[in-house]
């Protein structure tokens, strides 16, 4: 059984459902993370898990108890907010110890429960400073160290690392990842940062106003994405979604035509010939080489890699991933072509997988 | 840098204008009290003679005489009332201010609404049925009669301020307080009283210094010299000493003293509260 249950979970505000019913399996050690666009519900349905928003239908689940009417804490989580929200006038290590303080948790083992977390954080310098003397980087890892003082059954993390610099997020990625490994605990993650997701995660929620969209293991979400919006939610740069209309089909597979790219598809549910279907490839998975003809509107170069910005013949947009050495025509003429068996096949209407 | 200047005469023209107008504004100001002390170490004839002028003997026992005649007591109980104000003042004022910001409950912004409205009312309206009050309880004639009109009619504007000031406090260390188990009484005391410092010094100065010169209650709550307040007390003070000007120049001298001590020492936090308040 699930270590963490989160069974039709809803939240109202008035007449309007931030949340509207979210079923998540949580096994014990998971790290799960809670991914979406702005507004879809991932920070309230987090605030709900810890306490600091109360359930207005469901039931949250924790090692077999029911969580929703208990005290925050007393559920046995700790989290560490998107401000970190370090107390200003205490110091690092007064931080770390004001759950043990309020806990009454005897001096001694406070201070060994302190000394641990600060040892796994690196912390150990830093112990009398207050968090104005922090870095960001240093001010997270003490929001962390707060949460894992109190040892708890499972881990929120409320966007952590959006407030960090690029290299700084890396590091912390990583960081995190190691801590994961090392305290063996349950964690939920939630961010809009789809890196971070794939990254960290053992298993992704997807999440669009307020309902679950997809829910599995990052690469299962990557290479087999349930609808249209997890398609183009996740994978950076987005996967291309293009018009398309179905022109044969056998068994299990369909060709399709975009505007000139012809490709065929393996799919679970075979459309009609003459279907209006959206067909899903991501940049990486076309190749300059002999198929459709685009023209190219602009292009990025990063060295490695080169993004091209293009469009097809009937004006849909398209990006295609090169060789970093790729050398343009003079007219940004360019011809493009699949990669086999890596594209997607949608449903025009519902836009399900097919 | 000045050669960069397009009209640098001007510049300095106004740079002038602008000492000039704050130099006559500081004197304005400054000015009475610097008369008021050089006088207190005058004899009467000396101050008639020249008023403006430095004392020819500094009469340093003007103010042991001041002392002797009655004005210790007086600032005793102005110490008494005003700290009592001020403590009772800001206590209440910080658990209404933290409730008003952090907590939801029914009707709030109409009890809010309420209490800012208290600073509306004039305390002169309310002086015939609070003596009236005063009179059915006991306490007339006695501190309370001074310490609980003055803590009623300060709340509303220092509850004004700290709630102001609170609500720049982010709230994510309420919940973070809360994940760490506190309860509202512990976030309030080791969260949020801390934090509100600043703001504390600030209005508790502004509540002293109101409570330090308040006259109207002094005047018609209390009546034996016991509890007279320093306002009160050098007004009968005056009226006894109408021939010595030196001895009531150096009692005036001692009755603002303290306050004037107290503003200069907390100045710095006085400034910084203020304005911490007014953008938030």
């Amino acid at each position: 059984m699930a270590y963490m249950q989160i069974k039709g979970i809803a939240k109202r505000y008035g007449t309007y459902e931030a949340v509207r019913g979210i079923d998540i399996d949580i096994a014990e050690r998971e790290f799960v993370v809670i991914v979406g666009p702005s507004g879809c519900g991932k920070s309230t349905l987090l605030r709900m898990i810890a306490g600091l928003e109360s359930i207005s239908r469901g039931d949250l689940v924790i090692d077999g108890q029911r969580m929703n009417d208990v005290r925050p804490a007393d559920r046995g989580i700790a989290m560490v907010f998107q401000s970190y929200a370090l107390y200003p006038h205490k110091t690092v290590e007064q931080n770390m110890g004001f759950a043990l303080k309020v806990a009454k948790t005897p001096k001694d083992e406070a201070a060994r429960k302190i000394a641990r977390a600060a040892e796994i954080l690196q912390l150990g310098p830093l112990l009398k400073r207050l968090p104005k003397e922090l870095s960001g980087g240093q001010r997270q890892r003490v929001a962390i160290g707060r949460a894992i003082v109190r040892n708890p059954k499972v881990f929120l993390f409320d966007e952590p690392l959006s407030n960090l610099d690029a290299s700084l997020r890396l590091q912390m990625r990583i960081e995190l990842a190691q801590l994961h490994r090392e305290l063996q605990a349950t964690m939920v993650y939630v961010t809009h940062d789809q890196i971070e997701a794939m990254t960290l995660a053992d298993k992704i929620v997807v999440l669009r106003d307020g309902l679950v969209e997809q829910i599995g293991a990052p690469l299962e979400i990557y290479r087999r994405p349930a609808n249209t919006f997890v398609a183009g939610f996740i994978g950076s740069p987005k996967m291309n979604l293009l018009k398309a209309r179905v022109t044969a089909t056998v068994a299990g597979q369909a060709r399709v035509d975009a505007a000139g790219l012809v490709c065929d598809v393996a799919v679970d549910h075979l459309p009609v010939i003459g279907a209006e279907v959206t067909l899903g490839i991501r940049p990486e998975h076309l190749a300059a080489g002999p198929g459709a003809p685009v023209q190219v509107q602009a292009s990025e170069r990063l060295g490695g890699v080169t993004y091209a910005y293009a469009r097809l013949p009937d004006g849909q947009s398209l990006t295609v991933q090169l060789d970093g050495e790729h050398d343009f025509a003079a007219d940004g003429g360019l011809t493009v072509q699949p990669q086999p068996g890596r594209a997607h096949l949608f449903s025009g209407d519902s836009g399900l997988r097919l | 840098m000045a050669a960069a200047r397009p009209f640098p005469a001007l510049a300095v023209l106004n740079r002038i204008l602008l000492w000039a107008v704050f130099l006559t504004l500081a004197v304005i100001c400054v000015y009475p009290m610097v008369w008021l002390f050089l006088n207190a170490f005058k004899t009467t004839n000396d101050m008639f003679a020249a008023t403006w002028g430095l004392p020819k003997v500094w009469h340093w026992e003007n103010f042991s005489t001041a002392w002797n005649y009655g004005i210790s007591r007086y600032l005793l109980n102005s110490l008494v009332v005003t700290t009592a104000t001020v403590v009772v003042e800001l206590s209440l004022a910080t658990m209404a201010a933290y409730a008003l910001v952090v907590l939801n409950f029914r009707a709030k912004a109409a009890i809010y609404t309420l209490i800012l409205g208290g600073a509306i009312l004039p305390p002169e309206v309310s002086l015939i049925p609070l003596f009236r009050v005063m009179a059915e309880t006991g306490l007339y004639n006695t501190y309370f009669a001074l310490i609980l009109p003055n803590v009623a009619f300060g709340l509303p504007f220092t509850t004004f301020l700290i709630r102001a000031y609170m609500t720049g406090i982010p709230g994510e260390l309420r919940e973070a307080a809360l994940m760490d188990g506190a309860g509202e009484a512990r976030i309030f005391r080791e969260v949020y009283l801390p934090l509100c410092r600043p703001i504390l010094a600030s209005a508790g100065l502004i509540s002293a210094m109101r409570v330090w010169n308040e006259f109207i209650f002094a005047l018609t709550f209390v009546e034996s010299e016991s509890v007279k307040t320093v306002t009160i007390g050098v007004m009968s003070f005056a009226v006894a000493l109408r021939a010595d000007w030196g001895v009531l120049m150096a009692g005036l001298a001692l009755s603002i003293l303290p306050i004037l001590a107290t503003f200069l020492v907390m100045q710095r936090q006085f400034v910084g509260g203020l304005t911490s308040g007014a953008v938030k």
